[in-house]
């Protein structure tokens, strides 16, 4: 690859470091007090970006599927606990349901991306499946806590409306129907707007990424346009498994709505 | 025996809330027991109702009233009772189990005391429900609903436009616009126009007033002393209809019902 950019040193990083002086002043000026909390945020950002970069210079310097794979999982497993931690009601196996959509959906469309689209050799290649992964995994997470947050929240607030249904008659499915897709809807309007727009009002992140590294417009335009089909599916596919399972979690076989599984967190 | 707090006042089987018949009834509750965190609620329940039966349950505020229709209509899990003892309901002779859920809640069917309604018209409403998969062999009868319309019509009501006299206008209305007496009148439509063999009434005319309640009344009566039309998968043709009536007002349920169950609290523990 051309190597036509500008590599940054330490002393470069501490220089722009330098910008959290306006956010820190901004929080001292204006009394919002933040300013421990920017520090922090700042500290964590740059240890966490280093370790993950050292880490992954590592692993693709093994170039072993063990390994790699080991991350992704480990990669996998963080998501799904973020996407639990963002909602405001819990039931007893939501890390696992939450696990489970969040696999499910990142596994099938990175074997359709790497094996399908790009045909990658040795389908393992860190260079391709660390980038892509990290992107499913943060909009699957995004999908995933707010379809699972919105489920919860009305099964609560419109439990009276189910149970009526349940009462005369209603399948547990189809007393919660209206439910699940309303929490699908909400869940999947976000990607749908950011398609929208995609281009006009936002340049995103892997694009511009790939430009700065030397590659033409052209050419990662043609990147983004895939890897917004992988996550856009990514994040349909993990919100309607964890509204799904959540479901079934607070639904039973004998048609029957369980609330006094979910638990608010405080 | 903690059946003992089931006290029978209107037939002459003073002791438990089985009725004194000989037939077999045509829902029936064995050892029910509630829990709610630490607190028993009700312990060792047994009650019957028989086919044509019209049966009172009272009890305080906070005697689980509510709780005891819940669990009849299936809504709530069947806690197990204070020594671990089974409890267990049985409805046209067959047990609970054995009961597709919803073919179950389709004859057995609880009104809720504030009913909900989806935002749409009231007839809109009322004919959601036989898109489910229970009803489809019943059709929305809109001749049915404006004639019980019609009963339930005060004369003197017929000068406001979408009161219940104006019975297609009041169809039309949007249903979560209705006040809480036209909404009770709304849901009890909504379960009549199923044809089920039990209600469960948890307060049904809480919010009516006086003459509308009347008419209320008597409209149930009605509908309780006709015979049924023989349904596909009725279990049994000749069953009469029957109702659990929760109400606050001793009067009502010396009205509508011909023996009380006494749920209360204190004597329960």
């Amino acid at each position: 690859m051309e190597t036509n950019y500008i590599f940054l040193s330490s002393g470069q990083l501490l220089f722009a470091s330098l910008l959290m002086v306006v956010n820190i002043g901004l929080s001292i000026v204006l009394k919002l007090g933040l300013t421990k909390q920017w520090s922090i945020a700042s500290l964590r950002m740059v240890g966490q970006l280093l370790m993950v970069g050292f880490l992954l210079d590592w692993v693709f310097a093994l170039n072993n599927p063990i390994w790699i794979l080991s991350v992704a999982f480990f990669m996998a497993t963080v998501a799904s606990i973020t996407a639990v931690g963002r909602t405001g009601k819990r039931f007893s196996t939501i890390y696992l349901n939450s696990f489970i959509s969040i696999l499910g959906a990142a596994f099938f469309v990175m074997f359709f991306a790497l094996s399908g689209i790009l045909q990658i050799d040795p389908w393992y290649s860190p260079q391709y499946l660390f980038p892509l992964l990290g992107m499913v995994l943060g909009n699957t997470l995004n999908g995933i806590s707010l379809a699972l947050e919105r489920f919860m929240e009305s099964l609560s607030v419109r439990r009276k409306e189910v149970e009526m249904l349940l009462s005369l008659g209603a399948t547990s499915w189809e007393a919660a129907h209206e439910l699940i897709r309303d929490a699908l809807r909400t869940s999947m309007i976000p990607t749908l707007n950011s398609m929208m727009v995609m281009g006009i009002v936002s340049l995103p992140g892997m694009m511009t990424g790939q430009i700065l590294a030397g590659v033409s417009p052209g050419e990662a335009v043609r990147y983004q346009i895939m890897m917004i089909f992988v996550i856009a599916t990514a994040a349909a596919l993990g919100a309607t498994l964890i509204v799904v399972l959540a479901f079934r979690a607070l639904f039973n076989k004998r048609h029957q709505l369980l609330l006094e599984r979910l638990r608010t967190v405080t | 025996m903690k059946l003992e707090k089931a006290k029978v006042l209107h037939s002459t089987d003073i002791t438990t809330g089985r009725t004194s018949q000989k037939s077999a009834p045509l829902l029936s509750a064995d050892n029910l027991s509630r829990q709610i965190s630490t607190n028993w609620i009700w312990k060792n329940i047994s009650l019957d109702l028989a086919s044509g039966e019209r049966l009172a349950l009272s009890g305080a505020s906070g005697s689980g009233k509510s709780l005891l229709l819940r669990t009849l209509a299936g809504l709530d899990v069947i806690n197990s009772g204070p020594s671990g003892e089974h409890g267990s309901i049985s409805f046209a002779g067959k047990p609970l189990e054995e009961w597709e859920m919803p073919q179950y809640r389709s004859k057995v069917c609880y009104i809720q005391q504030l009913p909900a309604f989806f935002e749409e018209s009231v007839e809109e409403n009322l004919k959601r429900i036989f898109r489910l998969k229970a009803h489809q062999h019943q059709q929305y009868n809109r001749e049915k609903i404006l004639n019980w319309l019609k009963e339930l019509a005060l004369p003197l009501r017929s000068s406001n436009s979408s009161g219940i006299a104006d019975s297609s206008g009041f169809l039309a209305r949007p249903a979560k616009e209705l006040s809480g007496g036209e909404a009770q009148i709304a849901a009890l439509l909504r379960v009549l126009q199923l044809e089920p063999q039990v209600l469960l009434l948890d307060e049904p005319t809480s919010s009516l007033d006086t003459e509308l309640t009347k008419l209320f009344e008597k409209l149930l009566e009605k509908w309780q002393t006709e015979i049924p039309q023989p349904q596909q998968n009725s279990p049994n043709p000749s069953t009469k209809r029957a109702w659990i009536w929760v109400s606050h007002n001793p009067q009502q349920l010396q009205r509508m019902c011909s023996r009380t169950f006494r749920l209360d609290r204190e004597n329960g523990n």
